[in-house]
């Protein structure tokens, strides 16, 4: 590619908004204009597995050329800036919103950090446990968390553990939701309540 | 010829700045305090200005933030003031640290000196990666962040402002500015410190709450004795169950039982693996527990500890049914909605992140079976999959409850019965070395920590574990064997992928070429 035509991808790349039409240009359709053939366009980035087989494919297809991957999901925390003020008014104004957090079930989590070698997210980390037959700290997700998943998802490509979920929080459910919801609860909770019966119960599960 | 020139002479000015460096991760609010701290400088009729070098989340360190300011100079108000980009090592006179290893790394830096420069830091921790990356406890010791700090810093002020944060419900760097504040390092009055706050209007009764708090603790740390002790929150204690009847009779009997086979001082320890096992499986796995404890020597409390403890971890191995019977109890769907600080008019759905191989699959199959259902090419595609199952709905809990339930037939798994043949070869082998080295035979227990995880992690922890085990065959017989054994879990712990621990291998190799 000559200069021009770097600089040209490079700005593509950005996802500028145009100024004068306020369009978004269509980054991977503009590439292949200018003569590129491979372009994968990614957009949620946040899909691991997707991610790294794409690049997996980039690498090892026999195009020869140029091969561009457009990745362009918004940042989480950027995100959140933005939504975080309208969703919480949203909220008291009464409407139905969804707060997405993670967290790593203690019990399960068996303390090898692998997730953390893997992921590098600054909430995700790792807190004493009172558990005494486990000898490292275990891993948690503090309040920091945006909820953007990266954790699950590293989980889950490399086939880590089981130990990462991610709570919907539902403010203001809709009332046909709100009933469906006590109906299940009471199912699921009958049928906890009757395989709890056929446990011995300690102490401190009691607690 | 090299000649002095006083610079008055010449019309500039002698006066200095007053330099503060801010050293925060990102979300720690450091962009925020800095602009506080501009804003008051400038409030208060000062020239101020400030840069920023970002790090990336403690990968790479931490962003820089440094502020100069400096009171014009009433003689000529016409003059502007040149100030500096950044930090420069000996010449900052305050050094706000948002997080206690940061305020260490300033130090590092060589930003703190003990002449001039006020550190104010809080105490509490964020964990650096390469702390959280370690498969042990790779936590740094706070304690040589406060030595050096009482060294290398003409005022020292530390105290938890996370947790100052959380109770008066704003965050770090509200309490930060009422620490800089209290500090008494800035020539401004708390007045001016509040109005700043109150005319950025963000949160403004929570910042002041906390502005005020981080205040009056600062002062009243500066009167106290100028070198400050970490106030380490003393380690999370591990909660032991007692090992005493709760009123159900077949375990009451189990009890009685262990009460007679174990003295006092390992009553904590039998009753947390005693209970773990039986939470496992049933009562006859807890008397398969006991069984396995005594075939160890009962004189040796230190052997007898480790024992205990990594034999219910053995015998409690993390298996499919283990997951999905802890992921669908009502101790559990409570906890995740405490967490999740999901209030009682809230709905809270739960997705669980699965990914099982056809190990996993192939565990839960009568051995036979299993074995070639392991084989199988075309059932691992199947079946090797991202699953992400909403728990809180109907369908996804049924299934992991039905898998819970299949409690009933572990015994008869796969998985079970290599578990089972790897713990008897560990335990033989203990036992053996329990009649001639005690201390060997401890070590050869505790090794049993590095087998942990799932999957792959799993894998490599068991292979490590395997590995230490060989060694222990070689190293038996000689007086350091124990030692050893403990060197080679220690450094196994240190890295993922074991090279450590095959280069303390190589060195064990050394050892026998010797002889």
């Amino acid at each position: 590619m000559t200069q021009a035509t770097q600089e040209l991808v490079k700005r593509l790349l950005s996802n500028i908004v145009d100024p004068h039409t306020g369009q978004d240009l269509v980054a991977g359709g503009a590439v292949k204009g200018i003569g590129v053939d491979w372009v994968r366009q990614i957009d949620r980035t946040y899909d691991v597995a997707k991610v790294r087989d794409t690049l997996k494919e980039a690498l090892t297809s026999p195009e020869r050329g140029p091969k561009i991957i457009v990745a362009s999901s918004e940042c989480m925390l950027n995100k959140q800036r933005r939504v975080k003020p309208l969703v919480a008014a949203a909220a008291k104004r009464g409407e139905r919103v969804v707060r997405e957090r993670f967290g790593v079930d203690e019990d399960v989590c068996s303390g090898d950090h692998a997730c953390i070698r893997l992921s590098g997210c600054p909430s995700l980390s790792v807190k004493p446990t009172s558990d005494p037959l486990k000898d490292n700290p275990v891993a948690a997700v503090d309040n920091t968390c945006v909820g953007c998943g990266h954790c699950g998802e590293v989980a889950d490509a490399a086939v880590l553990c089981p130990s990462f979920y991610r709570a919907d929080i539902v403010s203001n459910p809709t009332a046909f939701e709100a009933r469906l919801d006590r109906i299940w609860r009471r199912v699921i909770g009958a049928l906890q309540r009757w395989r709890a019966g056929r446990r011995i119960m300690f102490e401190q599960e009691a607690a | 010829m090299n000649v002095s020139v006083d610079p008055s002479s010449i019309g500039l000015s002698q006066a200095r700045p007053i330099t503060v460096a801010v050293l925060a991760m990102g979300g720690q609010g450091g962009g925020v305090l800095v602009d506080w701290i501009v804003a008051l400088a400038e409030r208060c009729g000062w020239y101020a200005q400030s840069t920023s070098v970002p790090g990336v989340a403690q990968r790479t360190g931490a962003t820089i933030y440094y502020i100069e300011m400096i009171a014009p100079d009433a003689g000529k108000p016409d003059r502007y003031p040149v100030l500096s980009l950044m930090p420069a090592p000996g010449k900052v006179d305050i050094v706000i640290g948002a997080e206690l290893m940061e305020a260490g790394r300033a130090i590092l830096r060589g930003l703190v000196s003990p002449d001039r420069t006020s550190l104010i830091g809080s105490s509490h921790r964020s964990l650096a990666v390469i702390e959280k990356t370690a498969p042990g406890d790779g936590t740094a010791d706070a304690a040589q962040v406060y030595e050096a700090a009482n060294v290398a810093a003409n005022r020292f002020i530390a105290f938890d402002m996370a947790e100052v944060a959380d109770a008066t419900g704003s965050v770090v760097s509200s309490v930060l500015f009422g620490a800089l504040a209290g500090s008494g390092a800035l020539p401004f009055m708390t007045e001016d410190f509040e109005a700043t706050i109150r005319s950025a209007g963000v949160g403004v009764d929570a910042s002041l709450r906390a502005f005020t708090a981080g205040r009056e603790r600062a002062v009243a740390m500066l009167k106290q004795d100028p070198k400050i002790k970490p106030t380490a929150k003393p380690p999370l204690a591990k909660r032991f169950p007692r090992l005493e009847p709760i009123g159900h009779a077949g375990y009451d009997a189990l009890v009685a039982r262990a009460r007679q086979m174990v003295p006092e001082p390992l009553h904590g320890i039998v009753a947390a693996g005693l209970q773990r096992v039986v939470d496992y499986q049933d009562l006859a796995y807890g008397r398969e527990y006991l069984d396995r404890l005594e075939t160890m020597p009962r004189d040796a409390n230190g052997l007898m500890q480790a024992f205990a403890k990594y034999l219910a971890v053995a015998m409690a191995y993390d298996d499919v049914i283990r997951v999905a019977d802890l992921k669908t109890r009502a101790t559990r769907f409570d906890r995740v909605r405490r967490e999740a600080r999901a209030g009682d008019d809230q709905i809270l759905g739960i997705t669980e992140f699965f990914h099982p191989r056809i190990e996993e699959i192939a565990g839960l199959l009568p051995p036979s079976l299993g074995e070639k259902v392991e084989r199988s090419e075309r059932i691992a595609r199947l079946v090797d999959r991202g699953r992400k199952l909403r728990t809180t709905a109907p369908t996804a809990f049924l299934m992991l409850y039905f898998v819970a339930g299949l409690r009933r037939f572990r015994r008869r798994t796969l998985r079970h019965t290599r578990e089972m043949r790897h713990l008897d070869q560990w335990s033989q082998r203990v036992c053996k070395f329990a009649a001639s080295d005690i201390a060997l035979a401890t070590a050869a227990c505790e090794a049993r920590r590095l087998v942990g995880g799932y999957s792959d992690t799993h894998s490599r922890g068991e292979s490590k574990f395997d590995k230490v085990m060989q060694a222990s065959e070689r190293l038996a017989g000689r007086r350091d064997a124990a030692e050893w054994i403990q060197r080679l879990t220690k450094v196994a712990l240190k890295d993922a992928d074991g090279t450590e621990l095959d280069g303390a291998l190589r060195t064990i190799d050394t050892l026998f070429e010797d002889a």
